[in-house]
């Protein structure tokens, strides 16, 4: 960790940048993203992407499939390396996984040969928790996902929402400071989707845990997050960034009738560049 | 998890039988119907092998009556040969079967988990692998001589490569999810390795495992076949070479006999690790 921060101090002296404030949970900086593609393709993925986000906010990014999100999430997750600029997560620069980070991803990554229980308890497991530590952890968890009674169950017995569920007590189990969410919910059909975003924002609310979730469903940003972040099309570039002030505690089954939620909703649609305005009302 | 839970229990209670009686007879959920069918099969099979060698429409040169082969396995057993060679073919077949797997599923993983190794080595895998190595045989014995030796390293290279395909395949089967999950969980690559690699290539080890302790046994007879002063395989050609096809089909009865015990072996093994399925 004290290299990290070294390497921070150098990169941000030789550049002549302001050092992250510290009260910031994720910072994105100036962030350039390009890759080759498999078929030798150069691909500029992210191009000058700076995102600051106070910790405890919850923040959705938007935009057209391609436009870098999950390159952002990977990031922070320490799985790739922007080509220029740097993040940073809880004041310290990224280079590597780190452990402050839960990722949530669209599938559930259960292992098989595992129980539900066992594998919420995997990220202690690799942490060194005492074994009756960590399994009591586990079954506590799975309780608050609404799974009390399937801790023995094995990912073949569990229906697709059920094993996200595990996927979400599982980076629970962690106490991440941050949640990076890549389409958690993305796969599911569209009732156990809405049940499973409330469920969220219901775990969430007074955790005061930073929350980035990447999305491609509009309703879903609106709904849950406190601030929705809108990409444009490749290279991705910051084209809005919008404060959704609907109350707290939400429920997101009936705020999606609220007028404001629709204006909100309608905005960011025009943003994307979905068709003319009418076009989605 | 059983394969005999779905049984007679559910579905024979259901008298759906009247509409064609016959039904009861080709019943597949009855284990006592199957097993009826299967000892008429072998019944069947045998018994029209006596009559063909009884009546001598083979010459019998050619073939022994299974009345001929009880006879010779009586003596065989008597005389105490049976114990010589099935213990000299067995022990070659463990040894170069336990060799063969260890280092095969120790190169499979290694190989599995390295992209760099799996590029560099893959031509040269595929022809190793696709080379007929029993027709090297007799080069083993000029190498290794007419002992167990080149009978072990012969199974050694037929185990070896067997395993550590299938094993590399089991490696780089796994949902890259499940690593992608590791590692964003926090697990170090040792713990990658051990918990999610190792663990989810288990069935695929075990697949190579149960052909490989076949193909050792392959190897064995038929570098015993070559040359060897003891050994089943020495047997079926010192038989046949004088012309006593009971002597043959009785050995090759033997062999039948240790290639299903070995596999009813590996299927078993193969279980009880599967029931161990917690953590860890």
């Amino acid at each position: 960790m004290v290299g990290n921060r070294e390497a921070m101090d150098v990169r941000t002296d030789c550049k002549n940048q302001v050092r992250p404030r510290l009260d910031l949970s994720i910072k994105v900086d100036k962030v350039r993203h390009e890759y080759t593609s498999r078929n030798g393709e150069h691909v500029l993925a992210l191009d000058d992407v700076s995102i600051d986000i106070p910790s405890g906010q919850f923040v959705a990014i938007v935009g057209p499939s391609g436009c870098g999100k999950t390159s952002i999430l990977n990031m922070l997750a320490g799985l790739i390396m922007p080509s220029r600029g740097a993040v940073y997560v809880d004041g310290e620069m990224v280079n590597g996984t780190s452990r402050a980070v839960g990722y949530m991803f669209a599938r559930d990554g259960m292992l098989p040969w595992r129980t539900a229980q066992a594998n919420v308890a995997f990220g202690l497991e690799v942490r060194g928790v005492s074994r009756s530590d960590r399994l009591a952890r586990a079954d506590a968890l799975l309780e608050r996902v609404g799974l009390k009674g399937f801790e023995r169950a094995f990912r073949s017995q569990l229906s697709h929402g059920m094993r996200q569920r595990v996927a979400l007590a599982r980076t629970m189990a962690i106490d991440p400071k941050v949640f990076l969410l890549d389409e958690p919910f993305g796969a599911l059909d569209a009732q156990t989707r809405i049940v499973l975003q409330e469920e969220f924002v219901r775990l969430w609310e007074n955790t005061g845990k930073t929350v980035l979730l990447v999305t491609h469903d509009i309703s879903e940003a609106v709904a849950m997050a406190d601030r929705v972040i809108v990409l444009s099309a490749r290279p991705g570039r910051i084209k809005s960034d919008i404060t959704i002030d609907l109350p707290r505690p939400r429920d997101i089954e009936s705020i999606r009738f609220d007028e404001k939620f629709a204006r909100l909703a309608r905005r960011i649609w025009r943003d994307i560049g979905g068709r003319a305005e009418g076009g989605m009302a | 998890m059983n394969p005999r839970l779905p049984s007679t229990v559910g579905r024979s209670r259901r008298p759906a039988a009247p509409r064609f009686p016959l039904r009861a007879l080709v019943n597949p959920d009855s284990r006592f119907t199957i097993w009826i069918w299967r000892l008429a099969l072998a019944a069947l099979v045998i018994g029209g092998w006596q009559v063909v060698a009884a009546l001598q429409l083979v010459d019998p040169m050619f073939l022994a009556s299974p009345m001929a082969v009880c006879g010779f396995l009586f003596h065989y057993i008597l005389s105490g040969k049976i114990w010589v060679n099935s213990a000299v073919t067995l022990e070659e077949t463990i040894l170069g079967f336990a060799f063969g797997a260890a280092l095969g599923v120790l190169a499979g993983l290694v190989i599995g988990w390295s992209k760099f190794l799996e590029r560099v080595l893959t031509p040269f895998l595929t022809i190793c692998n696709s080379l007929p190595r029993v027709a090297l045989a007799p080069m083993f014995i000029i190498w290794f001589g007419i002992g167990a030796l080149s009978k072990v390293v012969l199974a050694f290279s037929l185990v070896f490569f067997i395993v550590l395909i299938s094993t590399e395949a089991g490696v780089r089967s796994i949902d890259p999810d499940l690593t992608m999950m590791a590692k964003v969980m926090g697990a170090t690559d040792r713990q990658r390795f051990l918990k999610v690699v190792l663990h989810g290539a288990v069935p695929s080890i075990f697949a190579g495992l149960r052909l490989g302790v076949i193909y050792s046994l392959l190897g064995v007879v038929v570098g015993e076949m070559i040359a060897a002063k003891w050994g089943l395989g020495q047997q079926v050609m010192e038989y046949s070479y004088n012309y006593k096809p009971a002597g043959v089909f009785g050995v090759l009865a033997i062999l039948a006999l240790i290639a299903i015990c070995l596999n009813e072996l590996m299927t078993r093994v193969e279980r009880r690790l599967g029931r161990w399925k917690g953590e860890d």
